[in-house]
């Protein structure tokens, strides 16, 4: 087979080279991921929408783009926050801000636009507003459809197999 | 193995021109079409033509660069005959690969 | 790129790249819009009174003040509508401080104008949607209300965009206790 042919050949050291070249692609893609969270201020700069709570403003798939500045967080502002305990992100919109001038201390409601009611029902029992900290990004930009491949791959666990495979059916074939 | 898959893995082969040629086209069609499509939509101010623009422009370059066609072989390489380096006309002083 | 395969992943990852710039350069070019020119709200009239109705989380609310505001909107927003917006969502907030030193904002009615659907609107007398009432008890250290009326413009990929478009005084009732 070629991959034999070319071990024999070049030696060892050859494919440990091009498997140092392939690493050093996936850090500074990883690299770039992190600097851009560094400047935005955000552990997840780009989120994918999972839920339908946004529409028809957001549907599964789209893609959205974060900051998360000092700044106190606008009404009317669409966030990114976790309720205390909860792993799910929630995207919905800000309808309620009190902030206190001296502290800058606020306490937010939030509610998606598609849900008649306010997130009261989606926070800890007996919250009735969430605070800046619990807030971890804040909507600037969006792409849609961009974010359903991840929705594909992560619903259809055979479809990251086949693609898996596919990519090493490709690299046999491949004489360099 | 090798001898055996000569056949796919030959298949669709360019030369060195051709790999050219193809780039160049691949390249232009591509940015050529990203500026239509945003000059017709700022235009016509109609999104779904822009992005059918783009597509069209894609498929088009598939269509073009990809197919083994006959213009990318024009040059085909010349490779050296066994003869050469026996007779002492080589013109590589090595050992040859 | 001397086969197929090379050349069609060669071509997909460049398309993919010029189509992140065309998605750029479009965001870029249509960010701003020009101003809505004939927004009126007119407020009718705002009520405070004590007392709402059962609230499931809101234990607090069959004391609380909570004020109704009426108003009318007259406005016209099919300019904003261009190649790449989605939707606009529009809502009038009212922003007051009080005398405990915390700025207040409540959004009390909103809206989606989708696309294809009715850009031009004339409400009369309308109530707020939402049910207003202050995170403290009581209403009545309100100072310096407005009424605002925002938009939002949703692109269909891009940046957003929110603008206020028009102000308004809101006078609160005096409350006697």
């Amino acid at each position: 087979m070629d991959i034999l042919d070319a071990i024999k050949r070049n030696g060892v050291r050859s494919i440990l080279k091009q498997g140092l070249v392939f690493l050093g692609v996936l850090t500074s893609a990883f690299m770039v991921w992190k600097t851009i969270s560094v400047f935005t201020n955000c552990e997840s700069p780009a989120v994918v929408v999972l839920s339908g709570s946004m529409e028809p403003a957001f549907y599964r798939g789209d893609v959205l783009f974060l900051n998360n500045g000092r700044s106190p967080i606008q009404i009317g502002e669409i966030v990114v926050y976790k309720v205390a305990g909860k792993d799910i992100p929630i995207v919905h919109r800000v309808m309620r801000t009190h902030t206190d001038k001296e502290t800058g201390k606020q306490y937010l409601l939030t509610k998606g636009d598609n849900n008649p009611v306010d997130d009261r029902g989606l926070y800890t029992k007996g919250q009735l507003w969430i605070e800046r900290e619990a807030i971890f990004g804040r909507v600037y930009g969006f792409i849609p459809y961009v974010g359903m491949i991840t929705i594909y791959l992560s619903d259809i666990p055979q479809l990251k197999y086949a693609v898996l495979f596919g990519l090493c059916l490709l690299s046999l074939f491949e004489s360099e | 193995m090798n001898s055996f898959l000569k056949p796919i893995t030959d298949f669709g082969k360019i030369d060195f021109e051709g790999q050219k040629l193809a780039e160049n086209i691949s390249t232009s069609i591509l940015v050529v079409s990203a500026i239509i499509s945003l000059v017709a939509g700022k235009m016509l101010d109609n999104m779904k033509l822009a992005m059918y623009i783009y597509l069209f422009g894609f498929v088009l370059t598939v269509l073009v660069v990809v197919p083994p066609y006959s213009f990318y072989n024009k040059n085909p390489v010349k490779w050296l005959k066994k003869s050469d380096f026996k007779s002492g006309n080589t013109i590589l002083k090595e050992k040859p690969q | 790129m001397n086969k197929p395969i090379s050349r069609i992943s060669s071509v997909a990852s460049f398309s993919v790249t010029v189509f992140m710039f065309l998605v750029l350069a479009i965001s870029i070019i249509t960010a701003n819009y020009q101003k809505v020119e004939d927004v009126k709200v007119n407020v009718q009239g705002v009520t405070v009174s004590k007392g709402g109705p059962y609230d499931y989380y809101d234990k607090t609310s069959s004391k609380a003040d909570f004020a109704r505001v009426k108003f009318d909107i007259n406005t016209d927003l099919s300019k904003l509508f261009n190649w790449n917006t989605k939707q606009l969502f529009i809502y009038l907030m009212v922003e007051y401080d009080n005398t405990k030193n915390v700025d207040n904002k409540v959004i009390i009615w909103d809206r989606i104008i989708k696309r294809n659907g009715r850009k031009k609107f004339n409400l009369k007398k309308t109530l707020n949607k939402y049910l207003f009432r202050d995170f403290s008890l009581s209403l009545r250290d309100v100072k310096d209300a407005n009424l605002t009326f925002v938009v939002e413009r949703i692109p269909v990929m891009g940046f957003f965009t929110s603008r206020a478009e028009y102000s308004t005084k809101l006078d609160f009732p005096e409350i006697k206790n």
